[in-house]
Parts: C-alpha cells; sequence; structure tokens
C-alpha cells in the first residue's frame, strides 16, 4: 500500500510535530520543511501530493512559495491548504486568489485539520 | 567576447535604475527584477553571468533566493552580491554562512560597485572571507 505524502511546512517545531501527529495515524506520510526554501528544493525533487503552507515564516512567506509552485508546469495543480494565525483575515482572500484549497486557523485542531486533508486527499485511491 | 548578463533584484524601481545606469555603460546586459519571485522566474527560463540581489524584499527576500538557486543545479554556481540600505550584523553574519563575499550598502559608490562586479564575474562570489571596501579599492 502506497501512502499519500504531505509536505508540511512551517518555522515552528511544534506545529510541525502537531501537524505529524494529527497525520501520520492515518496512512499519509508526513515530510517536514522549516522554511519556504527547503520547501521548494523538496516540492522539486519528491512526489509530493500536498502541501500544508504556514504564511508567517522569515525570508520567503507562503505566499512567494504558493506563487513559484503556480508557476513551475509540474507542480501547478499540487493541492495547497493555508495554515495562518488569528487576526490575518486579509491573507484568506490572497491565499484563495493564488488557488490554495483551504484555509486553517491557528492554532490548527488535529481533527480539522485530518479532516480537510482527507478531504482532498482520499488515502490511496486511485495507486 | 561577448559581455557578461547580469540579473539585478530589487523591488525599488530607482534602485534598479541606478545600477542598470552603472551597468550598461561598461557594457554588460542588465536584466531587472522587482521581486524574488520575478527573479527566481527569470532565473529559471535562462541564467545570467552574475545576480545583484537586493536583501530586504516582501515575501522573498535575497537570502531566500540564494537558497533556492543553490538548491538548483543549473544555478547554483552563478556568483551573487547583496546589496542592502540597512546593512546589519545579522545580515553580514548570514551572507558570510552562506558562504558569500559581499553585501554592499546602498547607496552604492559607482567606482566601487564597478569593481566589485568585474572581479565577481573573474574569480567568483564564494568562498573568501567578506571584502572590505578598502581592499577592492586598493587593487
Amino acid at each position: 500500500m502506497v501512502s499519500r505524502t504531505v509536505l508540511a511546512v512551517d518555522d515552528n517545531e511544534d506545529n510541525l510535530d502537531l501537524i505529524e501527529d494529527a497525520l501520520s495515524k492515518e496512512e499519509f506520510t508526513v515530510i517536514r520543511a522549516r522554511s519556504g526554501p527547503d520547501a521548494m528544493s523538496l516540492l522539486m525533487s519528491r512526489q509530493i501530493d500536498l502541501v500544508l503552507l504556514d504564511i508567517m515564516m522569515p525570508d520567503m512567506n507562503g505566499f512567494a512559495v504558493l506563487e513559484m509552485i503556480r508557476f513551475i508546469p509540474r507542480l501547478m495543480n499540487t493541492s495547497v491548504i493555508i495554515q495562518t494565525a488569528h487576526g490575518d483575515e486579509w491573507n484568506v482572500e490572497r491565499a484563495k486568489d493564488l488557488g490554495a484549497k483551504a484555509v486553517l486557523s491557528k492554532p490548527i485542531s488535529p481533527s480539522e485539520l485530518l479532516e480537510e486533508v482527507r478531504g482532498w486527499l482520499i488515502p490511496c485511491a486511485g495507486r | 567576447m561577448s559581455k557578461a548578463t547580469i540579473l539585478v533584484v530589487d523591488d525599488s524601481q530607482d534602485s534598479l535604475d541606478l545600477m542598470q545606469e552603472m551597468l550598461e555603460p561598461q557594457g554588460y546586459e542588465v536584466r531587472r527584477a522587482t521581486s524574488g519571485l520575478e527573479a527566481v522566474g527569470l532565473l529559471r527560463r535562462s541564467a545570467p553571468d552574475l545576480v545583484i540581489l537586493d536583501i530586504m524584499m516582501p515575501d522573498m527576500n535575497g537570502f531566500a533566493v540564494l537558497d533556492v538557486m543553490r538548491a538548483t543545479p543549473a544555478l547554483k554556481d552563478i556568483p551573487v552580491i547583496f546589496q542592502t540600505a540597512f546593512p546589519s550584523q545579522e545580515h553580514g553574519r548570514r551572507t558570510v554562512d552562506m558562504g558569500e563575499s559581499y553585501m554592499l550598502c546602498k547607496p552604492l559608490d559607482a567606482n566601487f560597485f564597478v569593481k566589485v562586479v568585474e572581479r565577481c564575474l573573474r574569480e567568483g562570489s564564494t568562498g573568501r572571507k567578506c571584502e572590505h571596501e578598502d581592499a577592492i579599492s586598493a587593487d
């Protein structure tokens, strides 16, 4: 059985732990990236089925990662779910404009996260 | 021999104009990008001989552009010059940590800038200690 791969991108280790705990109990493989450039290298070199993307990161924020995904042909159809801190409502519009599937508010609720990821990735479907 | 192609990246049009005015009279072909993302897009299409990167830009700063370049085989050996209007010890430390030698401060002095560009094109931008302005001027 081949599991689907989720790339979790966040500069906060605790949040990456939370995501990994929530998703790896299911059939998902979670790969971690701690920065935008890390995320781009992994996207270019690995098969990623879905990206969970933090917005506020130093050097390269989530919007820049999302825009870059959209202009690289091999990656442009990758599903992306945004995670954002409270009070960034203006972010939601920009994320949706860039084709994000969903916007989750931090702190992330594991059950909500799992539901969204499942919604966009039925485990092992079609493989 | 055809002259080198240089990509200049800055979110300020004035700063791009200024660099273009300093470089074109030297015979260099100058390409411009107004954001880190636009720079990565241009770099993916064709690789220049040198990239001059502003550090502080929204969404994707100069350090992130360099990170992406270093992770891309076709781009990893292109020399890079950083420039910033707000130099800090943190930026200097990161420049050295990333193996780069040049962090220039705005406003750029035309003669000094052109000398750094020439040296970078000749010798690359990595693997030496961070250059001090006097060392270049004494060339």
